[in-house]
């Protein structure tokens, strides 16, 4: 058995921001949209922070053939074009001397060969040391081949060497993580006959965003906030996930997914793990993640008969956006003209534990919506009894509202008395901006994730067994529709909230939806 | 006549309350208050403290204050004048401005020991408060005692002040109770933080751990000229070395040796080299020589202006050696950046107390520039 390595004893107590250990990050689809517009411009940023280790580097892996300098410029052209930062000559030729290019496509072996003598000369070159985060920013077919590829090439360190000291290997998986519940199960497997799990991170981008980690530190670092936090007090809670934008470029992607697999089946759930979830032990990422899957085993499991009465489905059609018209999904480019691909679902969920017995969570996420906006908002019960007279006919109750975008922060609506002779009852709000209290440093959320994957550090990513209960529980939503005979989404005009049977969903329980 | 500090105080009220009270006119931007903490600093010197207010309002563009600047003149005539300003930066989403306060003191003569009590006034509650100190300082000081008492975290700077000042405010600080006990930070010690990464790097890969154990030989240069002693960035860095590593000091015949904690001695050389684009007193390059069994390397980290040169050699026994070298970009000097970064640290830093409390014990001996 392996004895774990004496710590530097330079590193005790060191409290600047923890670099990770010397690595390579190798990008395979590193002529993608997600290396341009979002990881390269996140190492970029870390590397401003000088948060990247001294031994780094970045190899970039796509079939194209292209030099190394083609590739720098192109990548500087991207952190232009899409960073924060724009490159500062001084910091991006630091950076620059790190980043080469592999050529290479998936299925061959030789582009595996390739890596590993690549890796090699970094080591001595730059002293990454071997170990390596490797990024899958591809199409989710290419993973299987891609794990295969590395394990076959041996470019899969074992788990036990980095606790002795030796290099590690990463890998990074984007979403989509399969497409129902049987194919997550297949890459899953897939990825464990060459990674062990402690080796896998599932990016779930929303995860990174600074709101979605102060969730946890909301909840369980006041004092105030958790005891009130269940079917005592809360009425119900609504969750909403709302772009302004249609489908864009991404046509022939959403005729594949539809928003219930795009956003509920990841953000969403997490979201609503992130809301629901009991306190961890610790905050070590198999402790938040643990409660995490409880709340997606408490899941109320909803029969195919159930859905269409906790389910609401819609398409956009043409409408108003920001003043502008917009088209219709089905006019969208690379979209069937009678295409049954949602665009917006809404769901009433129950999460049958202790905690939330009876309290329902009222889920949406959709395209061409009103507005942008993310935000969970924990609705409290009305008042027992009625002491005030308000003139607009009964009392708001409280809510609490999350924002998670834009505008990020967090607001708690009460009633107040306007001042005055007469007592008049108005609802105000408590409202804490992140934005003007803590200035404009809010990291980019795939700055945190790479940056979390290379120290190794699991807890923002999504494990296993959180993915395959995803899944278990949208499945029967997908399901139940697949039966129904996938009948037409009712439309809804662009720039609305959704379809009106959306507002029925809420109308037949006698609460309605915010207007965030 | 000048006015009392009852008088200062009410106009300081009126003024501040003015700031927020009016609407923006047209084209105006609109502005939001913001506040995170209390920010009192306060300087030996008026002139002092009128340089740190450029460095004040750069800190609160990230961090929202109500910051409270002070220039001490105790041998001035008695008075107390005082100025009020909001601080404003664009809010992130574009929209607006969040803004800061800052009010800016000189005090003078009998004015100097009323100073905790007007700024105590002053302060926001339910936010913590941040007491910046430049100069030297003892902790009976009338005017520094109870402001520090009601301080969550105490900022000192050996550049403005002493090792001695540092270690006197560490050593009543850990005299406190737990929860009373305010967090001591040093600028200087902030400015050593990428010197402590880089040699730390010198020993992360696993085969070169045990030679952290075996250091013989440790070369400090600092901008200074020859002869002098060894300044408070080359006096903290020697001071943390020693407490992670176990060195303990001695002196043989005048001159400083150092025993590792295996028993072994180690030598220490301070070099100088002339200041030039870099502030006086401030560290050049450390240089570090390991043997452990069959393995030997040398260490070094110097700078060059705004970033520095780390190179690590390794001779293996009978074996080729080995050379990494990389480029490092070091932070910001500038002093609102450090003072960030300061306040955006833990508050209480054990490796900093640590480093103090040996380094201050060196203060006897001598260790000059060659």
């Amino acid at each position: 058995m392996t004895q774990p390595l004496a710590p530097n004893p330079l590193r005790r107590g060191l409290v600047e921001d923890r670099t990770s250990d010397a690595c390579t990050v190798v990008i395979f689809g590193a002529s993608g949209d997600l290396t341009r517009r979002k990881l390269l411009p996140a190492l970029y940023n870390l590397a401003w922070q000088r948060l990247l280790p001294g031994g780094f580097a970045v190899v970039g892996v796509a079939r194209r053939d292209k030099s190394d300098d083609v590739f720098r410029e192109e990548m500087r052209s991207a952190v232009a074009a899409f960073s924060h930062r724009k490159p500062d000559d001084a910091v991006w030729s630091d950076f620059a001397r790190g980043l080469t290019y592999v050529r290479g496509a998936a299925s061959e072996s030789s582009t595996y060969d390739a890596l590993r003598a690549h890796l090699d000369r970094l080591a001595a070159e730059r002293g990454t040391r071997h170990s390596t985060l490797i990024y899958l920013a591809v199409p989710p077919a290419e993973f299987g081949p891609i794990v295969e590829g590395l394990r076959a090439a041996g470019l899969v360190d074992p788990p036990g060497r980095e606790r002795a000291g030796g290099p590690w290997t990463r890998v990074v998986f984007e979403k989509p993580f399969g497409h129902d519940l049987a194919s997550a199960r297949r890459l899953n497997d897939a990825v464990a006959s060459a990674f062990d799990e402690s080796q896998v991170f599932r990016i779930d981008h929303y995860l990174g965003k600074e709101t979605v980690q102060n969730l946890l530190v909301f909840r369980f670092a006041n004092s105030l906030f958790e005891p009130v936090w269940g079917r005592a007090h809360v009425d119900h809670v609504q969750i909403t996930v709302a772009e302004d934008i249609g489908v864009e470029s991404r046509g022939r992607f959403y005729e594949q997914t539809g928003v219930t697999r795009d956003i509920v089946e990841n953000h969403l759930m997490q979201l609503l793990c992130l809301t629901a979830m009991e306190p961890p032990i610790s905050l070590a990422a198999d402790a938040v993640r643990d409660e995490k899957v409880k709340v997606l085993r408490s899941l109320r499991k909803m029969e195919r008969s159930e859905v269409p009465r906790n389910v609401v489905r819609g398409q956009y059609a043409r409408g108003l956006v920001r003043g502008e018209d917009v088209a219709a999904y089905r006019e969208e480019p690379d979209v069937a003209g009678d295409s049954r691909v949602e665009t917006y679902v809404a769901m009433r969920c129950f999460v049958d534990n202790w905690r939330w017995s009876g309290v329902p969570f009222y889920v949406r996420a959709g395209k061409r919506m009103a507005r942008r906006v993310t935000e969970i908002a924990v609705v409290f019960h009305d008042l027992p009894h009625a002491l005030f007279h308000a003139q607009d006919g009964g009392i708001a109750p409280n809510v609490l509202a999350v924002r998670v975008q834009p505008d990020e922060g967090i607001a708690l609506r009460f009633t107040s008395k306007e001042p005055g002779q007469q007592t008049i009852l108005r609802d105000v709000a408590m409202d804490f901006r992140y934005g003007a209290t803590f200035g404009s440093n809010t990291p980019e959320a795939y700055e945190r994730l790479l940056l979390d994957a290379m120290r190794g550090e699991a807890t923002l990513f999504t494990r296993r067994d959180e993915v395959e209960e995803q899944w278990a529980y949208i499945d029967r939503v997908l399901e139940a529709w697949v039966a129904d005979g996938m009948t037409p989404p009712p439309t809804y005009a662009a720039g609305s909230w959704g379809p009106e049977a959306a507002d029925d969903l809420l109308a037949r329980d006698g609460r309605r939806w915010r207007r965030p | 006549m000048s006015e009392t500090p009852r008088e200062v105080l009410a106009r300081v009220d009126e003024e501040l309350r003015a700031l927020w009270a009016a609407a923006p006119r047209p084209g105006e931007v609109p502005r939001a208050r913001a506040c995170t903490v209390n920010l009192i600093v306060v300087a030996d010197s008026p002139a002092l403290a009128e340089a740190f207010v450029p460095v004040v309002e750069d800190v609160v563009q990230s961090m929202p204050a109500r910051a409270l600047v002070v220039g001490l003149d105790p041998d001035g005539a008695d008075g107390l004048e005082a100025d009020v300003s909001a601080v404003c930066a664009p809010a992130p989403d574009g929209r607006g401005a969040v803004c800061s306060e800052r009010v800016h003191f000189v005090a003078r003569g009998a004015a100097c020991v009323r100073v905790p009590s007007v700024l105590s006034t002053l302060c926001r509650s339910d936010v913590p408060t941040t007491l910046v100190w430049l100069g030297h300082v003892h902790a009976d000081d009338p005017t520094f005692a109870p402001l520090a008492r009601d301080a969550a975290r105490i900022v000192l700077d050996a550049a403005h002040g002493s090792l001695a000042s540092i270690a006197n405010v560490v050593y009543w600080a850990r005299a406190r109770a737990a929860a009373e006990r305010p967090g001591v930070a040093d600028l200087a010690w902030t400015r050593l933080a990428p010197w402590q990464e880089l040699c730390a790097r010198l020993f992360d890969e696993p085969r070169l751990r045990p030679l952290a154990g075996g250091v013989t030989h440790l070369t400090i240069t600092q901008a200074s000229s020859p002869g002098a002693p060894l300044a408070a960035d080359g006096a903290l860095l020697l001071g943390w070395l020693a407490t992670r590593l176990g060195w303990r000091a001695a002196a043989y015949a005048g001159k400083l040796r150092l025993l590792r904690a295996d028993g072994g001695t180690m030598s220490v050389a301070l070099r100088s080299q002339p200041a030039g684009a870099v502030t006086s007193e401030a560290l050049q390059a450390v240089r570090l020589e390991a043997r452990a069994g069959d393995l030997a390397m040398t260490g070094e980290i110097a700078r060059d202006a705004d970033a520095a040169t780390w190179r690590l050699e390794v001779h293996p026994a009978g074996g080729e050696p080995s050379r990494l070298e990389h480029r490092v970009r070091l932070w910001s000097t500038g002093t609102g950046r450090l003072l960030e970064r300061t306040l955006r640290r833990p508050a209480h830093d054990h490796a900093l107390a640590e480093a103090v409390a040996w380094a201050d014990e060196l203060r006897g001996e001598e260790l000059a520039c060659c």
